[in-house]
C-alpha cells in the first residue's frame, strides 16, 4: 500500500528524515513509533504529498507521492492531532461541506458514526473539546470508506474515556482499511497494530510484524545461588544488563527459544533460575529509546 | 465543486460581504448627496472615510476568504481532501468577484443611472471601472493573501511592506535629487508608468496564485511578489524621455508637430508684467501662463510658437534647460526641468499664420547666476510638447445653468460664496476631453473675460481610467468676473454676469513632439526677472 525508498528530508541543515525505507503492506495496521521530533509526522507528511522530499522515493497506492491527486485523496482518510479545521463551521455543515468531495461517501455509516461518537451537530468546530474535534475527524475519516487510513499521533492529549471511543469507532470500522499510525501512545497502537516500524531521528531501527517483534524481545531474569557475576561476556543482543546481588536482567533483543536456557546454564555456574517473559510495546520501545541514550551519552554513536 | 466551495466560503463571510457592498452602496450615495459642487467638508470627510474603509474591508475580506483554506503550511485540512486546486482557486476567485467586483459594478452603474447617465455610458463606465480594479486590487490582494496563513501573518506582512516602500521611496527621492516622485509624475504621461505598474501587478498576481494554488511554492512567489514591489518601484523613476518617447509612438497624428517651430524672440522685449493676468495678445493669438512661485533666480526667455494649426492649442508637458558658458561649452552646465502643468499655448482659430508668443521662466540657483551672469551663455531648452485639437464648443448660462455639454458631461453654474467668480462644475461619464477652455461672454457684444484652460494629466489612450472608488469625472472651474482688492478689471464685471455665457472648448489630443530651442550668446541678466 506505501512502499518508502531511500527517503532523506532536509530542513535547511537538520535532517528530519535520513535513509528511510519500510513497505506498508496492504491491510496491515502499520505503527510508526518513535520519540518527538523522530520523523514521523515529516514521514507521513510526504506520504500524502503535504511536504516534498529531499531524495528517495514514495509510493502510495502504486501512485508516485507527488503525483498523489483528488482522484488518490477519495481513498485516504486522514486525521492528526494538529489539522487545521474550518473552525467556524458547525459540525452539520463540516459533514455537508465533505460529502459532496467523496463519491462513496457512505451516509448511514456517517450517521452511525455520529451517533457513536456523541457529536454534536449545531456546535462550532471552534466550539469543540480536543477530543471532540478527533472524535469527528476519525467520523469523516471513516465516512467515505477509504482504503487507507493514516493517523498521526490521534490520541495525543485526550483522556482515557475519549480514547476508548476512539479506538472504538476506530475498530468498529476498520475492516479491511490499510491503517497507518504513529503515535507515543504504545497501549492503544498494542491493541490495533499488526506492524511496528521504530523511527528515531529519521532513521528507522527495526520493521517488522508486531508478533515478530513480541517474540523476538524477552525481559530475561536470572537468579544465583550466590553473587551474580559482576562482569559478564554479553552478546550484543542483550541490553540493559544490570546486576543487583544474586540476580542478573537484561533485555534479549533477539529470543532464540527454550534452547536458550541451556546455553545460559552452560554459560554461567549456579543459575538458580530463569525466566524470560514477553515484553509489553511499551517496555520494548522504552528499552530501545534507552539504549539509544546511553549510547549517545557514552559517545558510543548510533546503534 | 466551485460552487460548493463558494458557498461555503459566502455562508461564514456573509455579513462582512454585506458590509462590505453597503460600504459600496453608501459611496455612491454619498457622491450624490455631495452633488456637482463638491464642496461639504463634512460629506468630503465622510467620503475619505469610506473610500478607506471600503478598500480595507475589501482586501481583509479578500484575505480572509483564502486563508480559510490557506496555502502557506502542512496543517490544513483541504490539504487531505480530493479538492481540486483548479476548483479552489476558481472559488476564491468568483468570491472576489461576487462579493467585491459585483457590488461595486451594481454600485457603480446605480450612480451612473441616478446621475442621469444613460445605461449604456454607465454600465461602459462602471465595467471600466471593475476591470482596472480587477487588475489593480483585487488580484494583487488575492495573491498577496495566498502568502499568509492567517490574518495576523498578512497584517503583519503589509506593515513589513508598507516600511519597504517607505525605504525605497526615500531611495527613489535621493536618487531624484530630493524630489519625492518620478519625472512623469502628475503629466499627461504618468498614465504609461502607472499602466506598466498595472501590468506587472496583474501578471505577478497571476504567476503568484499559479504557483500557490498549484505548486503551493511559497517562497518562489514570494520571490515573485517582492520582484513585482522592486519592479513597480523602478516605473516611477522611468526616464521622461523614455515615457514620452512612447507616447508620441502612439500618438494618433505622429507628424502633427513637423510644422511647429518654437523660437527665440528677443523682439517681445523683457518680461514686466507680474500683476496683470498675462502679457498682451501679439497677432490675434492669445498666451496663457501660469509662473511658478518660489526662491532663486529667475529668468523670462521670449518665445515665439509659429506653425500651431488652427483651433489648436500647445501643451508644454516638460522643459529641460541647459545653461552653459558660450565661449567654453561644456563647462559650468546648469540642468533643470520645469514642468509646466498649465501652460497652455493657442491659436486663434481661423488665422493661418497663427502665431503665439510666451515667456519662458527658468529658475536658477542663486549663486550660479551670480557666477554667470556677467558672460555670455548658451541656453538649451529641450521642449516636450502636446498639440491637442478643438472637438466641440458649447456654451451654457453663466448664472443658474444646467445643461449636458458635448465632451464634458452635465454642468451647473452659479456664483462662487465670495461673488467674485462664475462657479461651473461639471459631472462627465466615460473619456473625457483632456483639455478644456472657459471663458465668460457678454453675447450681445461677444465681450470676453480672459480665458481658462484646464487639463487633465492623462493622455492614456485606454478607455475609461483607473481612479475607483468614483466612476465619476468632475470639471470645476471659477471663472473671475470681480477682484477684491481693485487690482484687475474684467471686460464682464457683476453688471453682465446674469446675461452672459460661459463658452467651453473641450480638446483632445492630437499627437506630441519634442524640440530643442538653442539661444547662442545672450546674457542673463538682460532676462532676468524685473
Amino acid at each position: 500500500m506505501i512502499q518508502i525508498e531511500n527517503l532523506w528530508k532536509m530542513f535547511g541543515s537538520h535532517t528530519a528524515v535520513r535513509d528511510l525505507t519500510l513497505t506498508v503492506p496492504e491491510g496491515s495496521a502499520y505503527a510508526l513509533i518513535g520519540a518527538n521530533g523522530a520523523g514521523k509526522t515529516t514521514t507521513i507528511k510526504i506520504i500524502l504529498n503535504i511536504l516534498a522530499q529531499t531524495r528517495g522515493t514514495v509510493q502510495v497506492m502504486g501512485i508516485d507521492s507527488r503525483k498523489i491527486s483528488p482522484r488518490e485523496f477519495q481513498s485516504i482518510g486522514y486525521l492528526s492531532e494538529n489539522q487545521e479545521l474550518p473552525e467556524r463551521l458547525t459540525v452539520e455543515e463540516y459533514f455537508n461541506y465533505l460529502r459532496p468531495f467523496y463519491s462513496r461517501w457512505d451516509r448511514q455509516l456517517e450517521s452511525s458514526l455520529r451517533l457513536q461518537l456523541k457529536l454534536p451537530d449545531a456546535r462550532k468546530i471552534c466550539a469543540l473539546s480536543h477530543g471532540m474535534r478527533m472524535k469527528m475527524a476519525l467520523a469523516c475519516a471513516l465516512s467515505f470508506h477509504p482504503r487507507l487510513l493514516i493517523m498521526d499521533e490521534p490520541f495525543n492529549g485526550l483522556d482515557p474515556l475519549v480514547r476508548d471511543e476512539l479506538m472504538d469507532g476506530l475498530l468498529g470500522q476498520a475492516g479491511d482499511i490499510t491503517i497507518l499510525i504513529s503515535s507515543h501512545e504504545l497501549n492503544e497502537i498494542e491493541g490495533i497494530a499488526t506492524h511496528i516500524a521504530f523511527v528515531d531521528e529519521g532513521k528507522l531501527l527495526f520493521d517488522e510484524p508486531k508478533d515478530d517483534l513480541s517474540s523476538r524481545f524477552r525481559a530475561v531474569r536470572i537468579v544465583f545461588d550466590r553473587p551474580a557475576p559482576s562482569h559478564v561476556d554479553a552478546s550484543e543482543e542483550w541490553i540493559h544488563l544490570r546486576t543487583e546481588g544474586t540476580i542478573l536482567e537484561f533485555v534479549h533483543t533477539n529470543y532464540p527459544g527454550a534452547d536458550f536456557h541451556e546455553s545460559l546454564r552452560a554459560k554461567f555456574i549456579g543459575i538458580r533460575t530463569i525466566d524470560a517473559e514477553p515484553m509489553p510495546l511499551r517496555s520494548i520501545f522504552t528499552a530501545l529509546a534507552r539504549q539509544k541514550r546511553d549510547m549517545v551519552e557514552a559517545g558510543g554513536g548510533e546503534s | 465543486m466551485i460552487w460548493h466551495i463558494l458557498k461555503k466560503d459566502l455562508r461564514l463571510h456573509r455579513t462582512f460581504t454585506l458590509a462590505i457592498a453597503v460600504m459600496q452602496f453608501a459611496l455612491v450615495a454619498v457622491h450624490m448627496k455631495l452633488g456637482r459642487i463638491e464642496e461639504n467638508e463634512a460629506y468630503s470627510s465622510l467620503l475619505l472615510l469610506l473610500e478607506i474603509m471600503m478598500y480595507f474591508g475589501a482586501a481583509s475580506l479578500i484575505a480572509s476568504v483564502v486563508h480559510q483554506d490557506a496555502l502557506v503550511g502542512t496543517r490544513q485540512d483541504w490539504l487531505v481532501r480530493p479538492i481540486r486546486r483548479l476548483d479552489l482557486l476558481g472559488a476564491k476567485f468568483a468570491f472576489a468577484i461576487i462579493a467585491v467586483q459585483l457590488p461595486m459594478l451594481l454600485a457603480d452603474l446605480a450612480g451612473g443611472l441616478l446621475s442621469g447617465f444613460a445605461f449604456s455610458h454607465s454600465l461602459g463606465m462602471a465595467l471600466s471601472e471593475n476591470f482596472y480594479f480587477l487588475i489593480g486590487f483585487t488580484i494583487p490582494i488575492l495573491a498577496f493573501a495566498s502568502l499568509s496563513r492567517t490574518m495576523t501573518e498578512a497584517l503583519g506582512s503589509t506593515f513589513a511592506l508598507f516600511m519597504v516602500i517607505l525605504g525605497l521611496q526615500v531611495l527613489v527621492s535621493l536618487w531624484n535629487k530630493g524630489a519625492a516622485l518620478g519625472p512623469t509624475t502628475n503629466t499627461g504621461i504618468e498614465w504609461i508608468p502607472q499602466s506598466w505598474r498595472l501590468l506587472i501587478l496583474a501578471l505577478a498576481g497571476l504567476a503568484i496564485l499559479g504557483l500557490q494554488f498549484f505548486r503551493r511554492a511559497t517562497r518562489a512567489s514570494r520571490i515573485v511578489f517582492a520582484g513585482a514591489i522592486v519592479l513597480c518601484m523602478m516605473t516611477e523613476i522611468v526616464p521622461w524621455r523614455c515615457a514620452f518617447g512612447m507616447e508620441e509612438a502612439l500618438s494618433p497624428a505622429q507628424a502633427a508637430g513637423n510644422a511647429i517651430k518654437i523660437q527665440f524672440d528677443p523682439g517681445l522685449g523683457k518680461y514686466t508684467s507680474p500683476v496683470a493676468d498675462r502679457p498682451a495678445n501679439q497677432s490675434g493669438a492669445s498666451v496663457g501662463k501660469y509662473l511658478h512661485d518660489g526662491g532663486g533666480t529667475e529668468l523670462y526667455l521670449p518665445i515665439r510658437v509659429s506653425g500651431i494649426p488652427a483651433g489648436a492649442i500647445l501643451r508644454i508637458d516638460h522643459i529641460q534647460a541647459e545653461i552653459f558658458p558660450a565661449n567654453n561649452a561644456g563647462a559650468g552646465i546648469v540642468r533643470q526641468s520645469n514642468s509646466p502643468e498649465d501652460f497652455e499655448i493657442a491659436s486663434t482659430p481661423g488665422n493661418d499664420s497663427a502665431f503665439a508668443t510666451t515667456f519662458e521662466p527658468i529658475k536658477m540657483d542663486g549663486s550660479v547666476y551670480n557666477k554667470l551672469k556677467g558672460a555670455p551663455v548658451t541656453i538649451r531648452l529641450d521642449y516636450s510638447v502636446t498639440i491637442l485639437r478643438l472637438v466641440s464648443t458649447d456654451s451654457i448660462a453663466a448664472l443658474n445653468g444646467s445643461k449636458s455639454l458635448s465632451g464634458i458631461g452635465q454642468c451647473e453654474t452659479g456664483l462662487n460664496d465670495e461673488q467674485t467668480a462664475v462657479a461651473l462644475r461639471c459631472r462627465g461619464i466615460g473619456n473625457p476631453a483632456q483639455c478644456i477652455s472657459a471663458v465668460l461672454e457678454d453675447p450681445s457684444d461677444h465681450t470676453q473675460n480672459p480665458t481658462v484652460h484646464g487639463c487633465l494629466s492623462d493622455y492614456s489612450p485606454f478607455f475609461g481610467r483607473y481612479r475607483p472608488p468614483d466612476t465619476i469625472e468632475h470639471t470645476a472651474f471659477n471663472l473671475n468676473f470681480r477682484d477684491p482688492s481693485g487690482l484687475v478689471h474684467y471686460p464682464i464685471d457683476g453688471t453682465q454676469v446674469g446675461r452672459s455665457n460661459v463658452i467651453l472648448k473641450s480638446y483632445r489630443v492630437e499627437g506630441h513632439f519634442t524640440t530643442l530651442l538653442v539661444i547662442p550668446a545672450i546674457l542673463l541678466s538682460d532676462w532676468s526677472a524685473s
